[in-house]
């Protein structure tokens, strides 16, 4: 028979904890105490109830019949002993008994320094997570890899799981150095408001029960549940966040528009005289302009007041109540920024309901269901896409003012058009930037839809059943309107727009097992399965210019065309996992799962994976020295595999229109009947220990993954009658280390700083390409050529570099300007990092509260295309050297030392440029280590608190991305690259300016 | 349950198999893509530069100063192995002997287009992938230029032969959208076609070349210009040069301006437009400028002439795309009897005379006693106020010159004028008969071929280089020269 069990959890002094998770052992039933620390569950009988919070040691309460009201105080625990965390598929279990590596976040700044993408948040924090973002503006996508990339072409992305079930993280568009727009990605539709915790399970052993989808490791996001309490509780927090541009490049403000030292009004380059102020002629077609003149002077901060400061606001409430019977949450968050291009806009609505409820003594269910509806106005394309406007602000001749460059349109006389005003008219390449700002629209819309249903029956006390369906829809839509006399692109305007549903369901029945064998042993077990279904279906149309001008309807096209894409997979599984715990101390854990999917065929639709693993607690095992509060040793092993993109197995056609009747093409993917699944096995070892009643923690992960039978596309030469091939082949092996560590350096009663550390360093590489072929092609762009070789780490960077002699001397041609290698010949390097990691430091005395976290991305390298191309205009005071002449320093043909003249302009237009820049002189370390985050708060307190509505305020001033500490990139930020693809992690080509944002938090519960 | 795992890995926007309709749609998409596919960075970036017809004004784009650019021509590549040839080779599966949909008449029109889409590109590179091509192997080989040349002629004389007991029938219908079908003219085709190619070769195979172009023209040329093959064009199949003119780029070239106003050619107004602000005054520019000396004002956009308006974006859904005139077949029989053939009834100067009155009648210029002055003209090409003081490109005038030492120029002059804008054939020319005497660049970025020098090939590309090394290191030693713009191909003799 079930009851009801009320308590109340207090810290050291006494006073309630709010958030506290209670859980039930051996169960997935819990509950969280409400502000006051206050909670009440329902447990059968007897049982024993878990406390955790973060920050304090996890304490387990023995309940026996006659206890329906306990009191618990929890010690603060830097490290959390017997935190209990969740685990895959949902499942809290104990820190100690876990043979893996996980890491718990605290996500307490999350909601204050806010990011439009919370994984953005998680940079620095997480040992072994390497983040990088797209370039696009406000609401753009990260890309988020745990211990490494895995897989040569495929996702390399962290799982993402909301309360044990799998999220989509698509980014379908993630953009490359030669344009493109980015797409968003799913992580940017969690409101950091709604987050309880975050637990990183780094490896494949934390993740084989979620199969394939997780062998790149998984974030697990636990949401906010309602409590048991009196009332209902409210809480409001609200953060203003200003951002502001900084500018990296130095500009040059000497010479003006021109070519060769001559003015011309046409000319997209600053290679013209020096800029006295003399009067020249007025560039543009605007006949207004016509026959006037200009001082033609420097305009020093044109790239800095293009840009304005972009704001963001965000508000939210949430309300908890419950009794016995029912538990629920509820929250709203509303999210309005700007970003530094002022008509960049995102407005963002994020509405959350959990309702948790106990049916009956046995039969309990839990269900939530989020929405988010997002707008995103002008979202930024990104590279060298000439509808990106940064590729045009970067590009300015010095001598033209913004005020200049505002008139961006005028009406012909002849025709009564709206044309674009641009200094070189109808231009391949060049636009006014205001032009491409005001009339290159975008507009981006997401509804999306996520929950679960779950539903639990304790059959026995040691045997609990769960159901749980999980669904996650959302509809991108995406509208784009070109205006007409859009240099190239759309000199007759566009129209597009963009339909995107993806769903996928996620059924799950399991039973849980618990049980207790003698006084040493102890079984918890899951056994299960899993069905997985996607939906995908993208439609686009596209106007090919427009008939009548910027009328931005579908049929006024000029050459309509419609693509739709429709995919489907299906995946089913079974597992089951043991551990079994001896004495509390000693675990042995292990775990199978085989999954069949429709992607594969039928003779290799099947396939198995298992895993092992064993934690030994030293501390309880053994009498350690007294200043060793706590040590675990533990190891692993898993086997991971993954299925294939589907419709790879069979020929296909496409039909299209054209000609008389359509036209029918053979696609170019030649089809692969035997596709067989990828393997990927990882082991890794690890050891915690605490000192000095856990003052000083640390832990210390060592691990290697291999991933092998890869599928991946190979191309053919296209004489064979296609394009490419898949195969599977390949191993690539991920070795590293990471340590987190943990010092309380200073504790008294009103005082506490604390110390987090992480840091990890990974090496990759790829020791088998293929037995055809050692090097693959990836990807290639006007600069770099990105492929993936035998022997070296994925992400290898090549392109043009300098002819050198015996002695690395740059060889330099009879024209004195340096020879070039034939072809994107010359390895520049990886772009993957060689460590990460960062420090946090909290400071708390009284109310106040100081936090900073500084974080270090070491390592790697970044090339930049914007420098190949703005050198070459001779923007920068890079290129003010040898303006009157300079002689390179190398060594001509015989090994004389180069003596022929030439000059900065044909320099720079020779080794930049967009058609055939030399790489290698674009080329920096990405090594930088910046100040993160910065929080400053105050908490009021109690006793003022306590003589207002308030149960408790706080206010805080919060800075993100505020300094480098030292960047290597020459002008850019090395974090900010073309795209969150695979292959354009080190490719940073036309982005946005880094940003620096200050803001405020203002937080209320009552 | 795995038991619709099949059903839900078939695609649903694709088709599964090429069926009799497929296979003629198929077709369809071969004759579009072959002219279509990367028309630009193809055709339009190089042998129309290189011809002459244009000099692109665009000042990042180096082609015009004889620079190779890479991406280009892998693009270039790419394009036409990657997308119109597997399209082809679904129609000669399907319908050659053995096949599912085993059709002579389609077979043979397909092998026609087959030799009508390799030859430009063997042009450009010399040895190509052709008999190996489509095997699915992981390499592929290339062939010699001669091989290639040879099988030409004989695949074009098999399908011309083959087409004979179906004279007077449609073959494929509406789907082909050069002769809607007509057999009669697609022999036609083929036999100016071999006759082409035969010229191409006459100087290394001058026995075979003179057989085989008597052969050709004993089965009949074009003749008329309703006989002219063009490639129908619609809404969404558009004219990829006009599609290309929306960058703004191409210009008149100074050897163009010389020549039609030298001649006072009434077609200057057909192929170019008048430069900005009037109606009458045509500008061309010379290749090769620098970033710089292309931001003179003598060569500004808007003082040069762009194409006519014909060659347009507006009306890239209905300008069609030119495939091979008819007056070709004039110019090729006047050359054919400077060199002794047998090229049916008529002089030289006769052949010569019907190849530029069809080429007038083809734009629209009717008038005989007009065609008939420019015929007998005398006036030599002028010389230039340009940027660069050029002079007149040479001083033949139209009328055809009794010295058989100025005839040949004289024919080649003029086919040059009549086949614009088929960039392919007056660069393949040029290189053959080093006619019409074009300017020299006025700046080489490119240290193999200086701007005095013609370029004579372009080089292979990098996807080759990645994919089918061993082969293109074999078909470098089949190409008898380095790798690079100066070497000379098989048929490209001294």
């Amino acid at each position: 028979q079930d009851r009801q069990v009320t308590g109340k959890v207090n810290d050291e002094t006494g006073s309630g904890i709010p958030g506290a998770n209670i859980l039930i052992k051996g169960t997935t039933r819990g509950t969280n105490t409400d502000a006051e620390g206050n909670f009440s569950i329902s447990i059968g009988g007897s049982g024993v109830i878990i406390v955790s919070s973060v920050g304090y040691a996890t304490k387990e309460i023995e309940v026996t019949p006659a206890v329906s009201n306990i009191t618990v105080g929890l010690e603060p625990d830097v490290r959390n002993l017997g935190e209990v965390v969740v685990t895959a598929l949902g499942i809290s279990k104990e820190q100690k008994t876990l043979s893996y590596a996980t890491q718990v976040i605290n996500t307490e700044s999350f909601s204050k320094a806010r990011e439009l993408n919370v994984a953005n948040s998680l940079s620095g924090r997480v040992a072994g997570l390497d983040i990088v973002r797209s370039s696009s503006g406000v609401g753009g996508s990260s890309r988020v890899v745990l211990r490494g990339d895995r897989s040569i072409t495929g996702n390399n992305q962290a799982l993402i799981v909301v309360d044990g079930v799998p999220i989509d993280n698509s980014n379908f568009s993630p953009g490359n150095a030669n344009g493109g727009r980015d797409a968003s990605d799913g992580l940017s539709s969690i409101n950091p408001d709604d987050i309880e915790s975050i637990n990183v399970l780094r490896g494949a052993s934390a993740t084989a029960l979620y199969g394939s989808r997780a062998a790149n490791g998984a974030l697990l996001i636990t949401t906010k549940k309602g409590a048991v309490r009196k009332g209902v509780g409210v809480n409001i927090n609200s953060t203003f966040q200003m951002e502001q541009a900084m500018e990296l490049q130095n500009f040059q403000n000497i010479y003006g528009q021109g070519v060769e030292g001559k003015f011309f009004p046409n000319s997209e380059f600053s290679w013209g005289p020096k800029m006295d102020g003399q009067q020249v002629a007025a560039w543009g077609p605007d006949p207004a302009n016509k026959g006037k003149t200009y001082a033609y002077s420097p305009n020093p901060n044109s790239y800095k007041d293009f840009y304005s400061t972009g704001t963001s606001i965000a508000n939210s409430v949430s309300l908890t109540a419950g009794n016995e019977k029912v538990q629920t949450y509820f929250s709203y968050t509303n999210t309005a920024a700007k970003g530094v291009v002022s008509n960049n806009k995102l407005s963002r609505h994020n509405f959350n309901l959990r309702l948790s409820s106990q049916i009956t003594s046995k039969l309990s269910f839990d269900g939530k269901v989020t929405y988010l509806s997002e707008k995103i106005e002008n979202r930024q394309q990104t590279g060298e896409a000439f509808a990106n406007l940064q590729r045009h602000i970067l590009r300015l001749p010095r001598s033209i003012s913004l005020e200049q460059a505002q008139s961006y349109e005028y009406v012909d006389p002849a025709t009564g058009k709206t044309l674009q005003n641009y200094w070189n008219p109808g231009s391949n390449g060049g636009q006014n930037p205001y032009w491409i700002k005001n009339k290159v629209l975008a507009l981006d819309n997401r509804d999306r839809i996520y929950g679960f249903t779950s539903l639990n029956y304790k059959v026995a006390p040691w045997l609990t059943v769960m159901g749980r369906a999980g669904y996650d829809k959302y509809i991108d839509k995406f509208e784009g309107k070109w205006h007409t006399n859009t240099y190239t692109i759309a000199d007759f305007g566009d129209y597009q727009t963009n339909w995107r549903d993806n769903a996928e369901l996620n059924l799950d029945l399991f039973a849980l097992v618990s049980k207790q064998f003698g006084a040493d042993f102890k079984l918890d077990g899951t056994i299960g399965g899993n069905i997985l279904q996607r939906d995908y279906l993208n439609h686009q149309t596209l106007n090919n210019g427009l008939n009548r001008d910027n009328l931005f309807v579908t049929t006024n096209a000029r050459n309509s065309v419609t693509n739709r894409t429709v995919t489907q997979t299906r995946k089913q599984g079974v597992f089951a996992s043991a551990d079994l715990i001896w004495k509390d101390a000693l675990t042995l854990s292990a775990s199978a799962r085989n999954d069949w999917s429709s992607t594969l065929p039928t003779t290799n639709q099947s396939y198995f994976f298992p895993s092992v693993g064993a934690a030994a607690v030293l501390s309880s095992l053994f009498d350690l020295p007294q200043a060793i509060s706590f040590a675990k040793l533990r190891a692993s092993y898993a086997l991971t595999g993954n299925d294939a993109s589907p419709y790879l197995l069979t020929q296909t056609y496409s039909y299209v229109a054209g000609g008389n009747t359509g036209y029918i093409v053979r696609d170019a993917i030649k089809p692969f009947p035997d596709l067989k699944p990828e393997l990927t096995t990882a082991k890794e070892i690890g050891l915690e220990a605490k000192f000095l009643q856990n003052r000083i923690g640390f832990d210390l992960t060592m691990y290697i993954s291999n991933s092998k039978n890869q599928l991946f596309q190979v191309p053919l030469t296209n004489a064979s009658g296609w394009s490419s091939e898949y195969i599977n082949a390949g191993n690539v092996e991920n070795k590293g280390v990471e340590l987190t560590l943990t010092l309380v350096p200073l504790k008294t009663s009103d005082f506490s700083w604390n110390i987090d550390l992480n840091y990890a360093r990974n090496a990759n590489k790829l020791i088998k390409l293929s037995d055809r072929l050692s090097i693959l092609p990836l990807t290639s762009d006007f600069m770099n050529f990105v492929r993936a070789e035998e022997g070296k780490a994925l992400g290898q960077i090549y392109s043009r570099g300098f002819q050198r002699d015996d002695q690395g001397r740059i060889k330099v041609g009879t024209n004195g300007v340096p020879l070039v290698t034939p072809g994107t010949t010359v390895p520049l390097g990886t772009s993957r990092p060689t460590w990460t990691g960062g420090i946090s430091n909290r400071f708390s005395y009284k109310g106040v509260n100081l936090s900073f976290l500084i974080s270090g991305r070491i390592g790697g390298v970044v090339t930049s295309f914007t420098n190949a191309v703005i050198y070459a205009d001779g923007v920068t005071e890079e290129t003010l050297a040898g303006r009157e002449g300079m002689v390179v320093d190398g060594v001509q043909a015989d090994g004389s030392k180069n003596t022929v003249s030439t000059t900065a302009e044909v320099y720079w237009k020779f080794v930049g440029g967009r058609n055939t820049p030399i790489g290698e002189a674009f080329t920096y370390s990405a090594s930088n280590i910046r100040l993160r985050e910065a929080t400053l708060g105050y908490s009021l307190p109690q006793k003022i608190v306590g003589k207002s509505p308030f149960q408790g305020a706080s206010l805080s001033i919060v800075g993100r991305n505020l300094f480098f500490l030292m960047n290597k990139a020459k002008g850019f930020d090395p974090e900010l690259v073309a795209g969150s693809g695979n292959t354009t992690v080190g490719l940073e080509s036309f982005s946005m300016p880094s940003t620096r944002s200050l803001g405020l938090n203002l937080n209320l519960t009552f | 349950c795995t038991d619709n795992f099949e059903e839900i890995n078939t695609n649903k926007t694709k088709l599964t198999s090429l069926d009799e309709l497929g296979t003629e749609n198929a077709f369809a998409a071969a004759q579009y893509r072959s002219v279509q596919a990367s028309w630009q960075t193809y055709q339009s970036l190089f042998a129309d530069l290189q011809g002459q017809y244009f000099a692109n004004i665009a000042q990042n784009f180096s082609s015009d100063r004889n620079v190779m650019v890479g991406n280009w021509l892998n693009g270039a590549w790419t394009g036409f192995y990657g997308t119109a040839i597997p399209a082809l080779l679904g129609v000669l599966e399907n319908t050659g002997p053995g096949g599912e949909y085993e059709n002579a008449g389609k077979f043979a029109i397909a092998n026609i287009w087959k030799v009508y889409m390799y030859l430009p590109r063997t042009d450009y590179w010399g040895p190509i992938p052709y008999s190996k091509v489509g095997s699915g192997e992981s390499s592929i080989e290339y062939d010699s230029q001669e091989f290639i040349y040879k099988d030409f002629l004989t695949t074009l004389k098999a399908s011309a032969a083959s087409l004979e007991s179906l004279k007077g029938t449609k073959v494929f219908g509406t789907v082909d959208q050069v002769y809607a079908g007509d057999v009669n003219k697609w022999i036609l085709f083929a036999n100016t076609l071999r006759l082409r190619i035969a010229m191409r070769m006459s100087k290394v195979e001058p026995a075979l070349a003179k057989t085989e172009a008597e052969s050709a023209v004993a089965g009949g040329t074009l003749a008329t210009n309703a006989d002219d093959a063009f490639l129908k064009v619609t809404a969404n199949s558009f004219n990829p040069m006009n599609q290309a003119t929306a960058w703004n780029e191409f210009r008149m070239s100074a050897a163009m301006e010389s020549v039609l106003k030298g001649y006072a050619d009434p077609r200057i107004s057909k192929y170019y437009a008048p430069i900005a602000g009037t109606t009458n005054t045509f500008k061309g520019i010379r290749n090769g400028y620098t970033q710089g000396q292309l931001g003179a004002p003598e060569n500004n956009a808007n003082a040069t002439s762009n194409v006519a308006d014909a060659f347009l974006p507006a009306v890239q859904d209905k300008n069609p795309f030119a495939i091979m005139y008819a007056s070709e077949a004039y110019f090729l029989k006047a050359e054919g009897v400077l060199k002794g053939w047998n090229m049916g009834t008529g002089t030289a100067k006769e052949f010569y005379d019907k190849g530029i009155e069809t080429a007038m009648k083809q734009w629209g210029i009717v008038d005989a006693a007009a065609i008939a002055a420019y015929i007998n003209g005398t006036t030599p090409p002028v010389a230039l106020a340009d940027f660069s003081k050029t002079p007149a490109l040479t001083n033949v005038p139209v009328k055809f010159s009794a010295d058989p030492s100025k005839q040949l120029e004289q024919i080649i002059t003029q086919k040059w004028l009549a086949n614009y804008p088929n960039g392919h054939e007056a660069w393949a020319e040029y290189r053959r008969t080093g006619y019409p005497k074009l300017y020299a660049r006025i700046n080489s970025d490119n240290p193999d071929s200086p701007k005095e020098a013609v370029v004579r090939r372009t080089p292979y590309v990098s996807s080759e280089l990645q994919t089918n090394k061993a082969e293109m290191d074999k078909a470098i030693i089949k190409l008898g020269g380095p790798d690079n713009s100066a070497t000379r191909l098989w048929w490209d003799k001294p």
